[in-house]
């Protein structure tokens, strides 16, 4: 513990103590509460001198959106009353402008329906002084509603609302706090999250990998990702399963992170096994935004985005392009660009579409993990690769395409109907070398020592769609209320995957692993009550079950080696089912108005890798079963919000890496306990700020079993699970105010910083990673429509393991290769600075 | 508030320092015993040695009882570099250090100064290798009326691409620690027991030269390899 204190944790206590000392924020993130626009200054309707001739008495309803700026954006008829009434109403509402509607304090969007009642004038018209002359003639000119949101019919705020909270660890983080900080990529916004780390050990092209709250979700197997309610991640992924890669969303237009830390609501699905986390997709700013980006190691990027003013803020269209050499001795290089659009369409009052297209490609060079002892010797540097041509020949690609359209319709009551369909395909490839030469082909078993370049192919089509109806709320008494929701998931995929040895420079195939076609079929069922008791009690409670259906034609399956007497072909075709079911609830109860305690319970699970399954066998899912006790406190004067948390998970088995098939494998039940406290909020107007700092004892609650090639597994029985960082401490602070005045126009600044502070990890075999703090900071000034800005990365050009092995490999870098498994280091990046120019217009 | 955060994330910290691990680290040093005089007696023979040394190294010891790259791909603990122990020399010889982990350790693979990694494309003779060979030995052989000089030259060398000169061999032990010793005890004795002097006496090679293909080569090699090879024992040394 001296060790851990004395040395590495010096930052982590100043950035702890600076923010303890102007302690918290201001808006409690999950409270969903949703204020209607009022009306700021109105223009009344002049009566048509068109329409004096009929004298007619008449009802114009004007359907009007209102954007987060207060501004009239988009005016149509809902309930016509002549063309010349309508045109006269329309006009009017125009000139309105408004205080923006308000969800959680936030402006938003909002379509309203303003009345407006048409008499002809009886007497001496009731004349509007300002367009007197244009309605020369006496116009009668009735008056519209007084500006009063109570006048206002079916206030609909645009998109999707927020679902209700589960509990303490269900967390919505707002954009002041995900752009406090630069983030590389759009994953690297779950870092902002509880307890989360991100990390990039394979490169830019392959996925994040995550590690939250004790789990080492690896690329997906753990942690349910969703954008813009589309599922991301794939099933029996040859890379990992539940592989979800965010790298097709750019960070720009994220408009809130929702991360539920546990599986609490029925309506997480597959790999929502730590949780779920879903990006909620808009633009705030509206317009049009041109951003280009020139930073260290050769890094160019460009961004834009498009965002109608008066439209949705769900609706826009971004695109995102960028080059790096990356770090290290021209072995990280990169290139790979996004483009993603959404459109939100009114389609009546209370109903909407939501059309969402998104694509993705990028292929890079990867450095691969260096040992550190070779390190320690000075054999290589710290960012470098091996000279080796199999680690020089390393590399990624990967492409996805998805649609989606989503059709949401609201009811009184809280009532609300949903249906969605959407489809994604994706392509992977990677050629990764983790272990040198070490492996021995299958195939010709006298062929050995070619270079362990393990090439993995994946392509992946998979259309999925669900349907929600939740009810309206309805009181059995008076003092209870209580709604229902169920609703339906499916999705169906077709996958074709390899898995081969490729021997540099010439990428010759010298041993072949994996061949297999996959379907793959998750039909998912859930229902959600809520019960509540006057304003103090509710209860949430589900359950969600899964049937998932897999075939699988593993066409490398029953090999035969070449020395062995062929008595059959290759081949081994098989199907495989299994349901899976679990109940989800969570109790909240406000003992204190400023004080919110939940106890919630649920049950997830994670789908297994299809390839692994017998013929006919009941598919063995992972469950996980989650409990949480939480505290949630609303500091005074609006300060913001705190919370602690207590949680236990088990999972019935775990997986982790393997370095010599390069892709997870099972290691066994595991069990996590652990805390976490979460402070967020605006302490200051001009001030954001939220820490957080999660503990997690995560054990393996038994050993896999020794095999013969395997006799001495890297896992004891009450182990600390690898990898896994047993402290997480997370900080993000962003201040924005007008500095000065330049040629007649304010110039704000904003400056913001984000750190993640990792204890000790341990790795298998005994072994141990180092403590890892990195901050990362940005300043920016603005001045009318130029933006300029300055991200760096690893403030402090900290020298940090990215993600750190313990395994066998043999690099060639000694006479006589080690069998013991060593450590080997991805290493994180060095200070990383980009320069960027904005143009909003 | 603020003193109510600081020793909460002290005992973070602190917990944090308490991680289980499965295998702890250790390293501790190897030795060589060796039984063999300068001078003894083989049959009506006596065998006066001028000469001997014999290269061990790298040893990969296994938790299985198969200690074979193929079958064990991960070693418990190893010994890397090669020796050249000197069979006439000190009775007790450094064989380098053990690097490992605690836990059983039921096999060794080991090789004898030739080597043929995954790596190499054919075996070679490492540096601690007499003259390239496992073993060389030089002596005399006598008995009344007759001097028959003779040097043993014995290459133990891998079978196939990857694999150990000797592919497996029993080596038990539980290391609980560090304090243990590694003790490889050679009887080289027996080795040059097995050959037959009179056989040699009656070619008419001076020095006769124990090489492949030779009489007495085989006898040696079986006896080294399989009817005395060396045995691994620990020792504690607190």
């Amino acid at each position: 513990m001296l060790r851990l204190l004395s040395c590495r944790t010096g930052y982590s206590l100043v950035a702890f103590v600076a923010f303890v000392a102007f302690v918290a924020p201001a808006t409690p993130a999950r409270a969903d509460d949703v204020t209607p626009p009022v009306a700021r200054s109105h223009v009344d309707a002049q009566y048509p001198a068109s329409a004096l001739a009929d004298r007619k008495h008449a009802q114009v309803v004007v359907l009007v959106t209102i954007d987060a700026t207060g501004h009239v954006a988009q005016v149509s008829i809902a309930e016509s009353g002549g063309k010349a009434l309508d045109e006269a109403a329309m006009a009017a509402m125009r000139q309105w402008t408004f205080e923006p509607a308000r969800r959680n304090g936030r402006p938003v969007a909002a379509r309203i329906k303003v009345p407006f009642h048409f008499a002809p004038p009886s007497q001496a018209p009731d004349i509007v002084p300002h367009h007197e002359a244009a309605v020369a003639g006496g116009v009668a000119a009735p008056r519209p509603p007084p500006p009063s949101a109570d006048r206002y019919e079916d206030v609909h705020v645009e998109g999707a609302a927020h679902p209700p909270s589960r509990g303490a660890s269900d967390v919505r983080i707002e954009g002041p706090i995900l752009r406090a900080a630069p983030h590389a990529s759009s994953s690297d916004l779950l870092a902002t999250a509880p307890g989360v780390y991100v990390s990039h050990p394979e490169g830019e092209s392959v996925a994040q990998r995550v590690y939250l709250r004790g789990f080492d979700a690896d690329h997906g197997q753990d942690v349910e990702f969703r954008v813009s309610g589309i599922p991301m991640n794939q099933g029996s992924h040859i890379h990992g399963q539940g592989y979800a890669d965010l790298n097709l969303v750019m960070p720009e237009v994220v408009r809130s992170l929702r991360v539920i830390e546990g599986v609490y609501d029925p309506r997480q699905g597959d790999f929502a096994v730590a949780g779920t986390a879903e990006m909620d997709l808009g633009v705030e700013q509206r317009g049009f935004m041109l951003k280009y980006g020139r930073g260290s190691f050769g890094t160019d990027r460009v961004a834009a985005v498009l965002a109608p003013r008066g439209l949705s803020e769900e609706t826009f269209a971004g695109a995102a392009f960028k080059s790096t050499d990356g770090f290290g001795p021209g072995v990280r290089g990169a290139t790979s660009g996004s483009a993603l659009a959404q459109y939100r369409l009114a389609t009546g009052a209370t109903s909407s579409l939501l059309l969402h297209v998104g694509g993705y490609g990028s292929r890079s060079a990867v450095a691969g993990v260096v040992r550190r002892d070779d390190i320690d010797a000075g054999r290589i540097g710290f960012h470098d690769a091996y000279p080796d041509p199999a680690a020089r020949s390393q590399s990624a690609a990967t492409s996805r395409a998805q649609i989606g359209l989503t059709f949401e319709k609201r009811g009184d009551e809280g009532a609300r109907a949903t249906a969605g369909i959407w489809l994604a395909t994706s392509g992977y490839r990677s050629a990764l070398d983790f272990t040198g030469y070490t492996q021995r082909s299958r195939v010709e078993p006298s062929w050995v020592g070619r270079g362990d370049l393990v090439e993995q192919t994946n392509e992946d089509l998979t259309l999925g769609g669900g349907a929600a109806y939740r009810s309206a709320k309805v009181d059995p008494l008076d003092f209870v209320s209580a709604q229902l929701e169920v609703g339906t998931e499916l999705k169906t995929s077709i996958i074709a995957q390899t898995q081969s040895l490729l021997r540099a420079p010439q990428n010759e195939i010298w041993d072949q692993r994996v061949r297999a076609k996959i379907r793959a079929t998750d039909i998912g069922f859930f229902a959600d009550g809520l019960v509540a008791g006057a304003k103090y009690v509710k209860l949430r409670a589900g359950a969600r079950a899964d049937a998932l259906f897999f075939e699988a034609n593993d066409e490398l399956g029953n090999f035969t080696p070449s020395f062995s007497h062929k008595t059959h072909l290759p081949g081994f075709r098989r199907t495989a089912g299994g349901l899976v079911w679990g109940p989800r609830a969570t109790l909240e109860g406000e003992p204190l108005p400023w004080l919110r305690a939940n106890v919630s319970y649920g049950e997830g699970f994670r789908s297994p890798q299809a390839r692994q399954l017998e013929d006919g066998e009941q598919a063995p899912f992972a469950k996980v079963r989650s409990h949480e006790l939480g505290l949630t406190a609303r500091l005074p004067r609006e300060l913001g919000s705190a919370s602690v948390i207590a949680y236990q998970t088990n999972l019935s088995y775990d997986l982790a890496f393997d370095a010599k098939e390069g892709r997870l494998e099972r290691i066994g039940p595991t069990t996590r306990r652990g805390f976490v406290g979460y402070l967020v909020g605006r302490p200051r107007p001009w001030l954001h700020a939220a820490l957080s700092a999660t503990f997690v004892d995560a054990t393996l609650d038994e050993p896999p079993t020794p095999t013969p090639s395997n006799p001495s597994p890297a896992y004891r029985e009450g182990q600390s699970l690898p990898y896994v960082p047993p402290v997480v401490v997370r900080q993000d602070v962003s201040a924005t105010g007008e500095l000065f005045t330049l040629l007649g126009k304010a110039v704000t600044g904003t400056v913001g910083y984000g750190s993640t502070f990792l204890s000790e990890r341990p790795l298998p075999y005994g072994q141990r990673s180092p403590v890892v703090f990195i901050v990362d900071g940005r300043v920016a000034a603005r001045r009318g429509v130029f933006e300029i800005s300055l991200d760096v990365l690893n403030l402090f050009d900290r020298r940090y393991a990215d993600t750190e092995y313990a395994f066998v490999s043999n690099w060639n870098t000694r006479q006589a290769p080690s069998f013991l498994p060593a450590r080997h280091v991805s290493a994180g990046a060095p200070r990383t600075l980009l320069l960027s120019g904005t143009l909003y217009l | 508030m603020r003193r109510a955060f600081a020793p909460l994330l002290f005992l973070f910290l602190g917990v944090a320092a308490c991680l289980r691990a499965s295998q702890e680290e250790v390293t501790y040093d190897a030795v060589a015993e060796v039984r063999l005089s300068r001078t003894f007696s083989s049959g009506e023979y006596t065998i006066d040695l001028l000469y001997g040394h014999l290269a061990f190294g790298p040893a990969y010891f296994c938790a299985a009882s198969h200690g074979a790259p193929t079958e064990c791909e991960s070693a418990i603990a190893e010994i890397r570099s090669g020796s050249r122990i000197d069979l006439l020399g000190a009775p007790r010889q450094p064989l380098g250090v053990v690097r490992g982990f605690t836990g059983p350790v039921k096999s060794v693979s080991y090789d004898l100064g030739i080597d043929w990694f995954d790596t190499q494309t054919s075996a070679t003779a490492r540096p601690e290798a007499p003259d390239g060979h496992s073993l060389v030995v030089r002596g005399t052989a006598r008995r009344p009326g007759a001097e028959i000089p003779f040097v043993v030259t014995l290459d133990v060398a891998p079978q196939y691409q990857g694999q150990r000169a000797i592919s497996t061999a029993p080596a038990i032990a539980d290391v609980k620690g560090p304090g243990a010793r590694l003790v490889v005890r050679f009887d080289a004795q027996v080795w040059l027991e097995a050959l037959d002097f009179a056989r040699i006496e009656a070619s008419p090679d001076r020095p006769y030269v124990v090489a492949p293909g030779k009489d007495g080569h085989d006898a040696i090699l079986v006896s080294l390899k399989n009817l005395r090879p060396p045995e691994f024992h620990w020792e504690t040394t607190q």
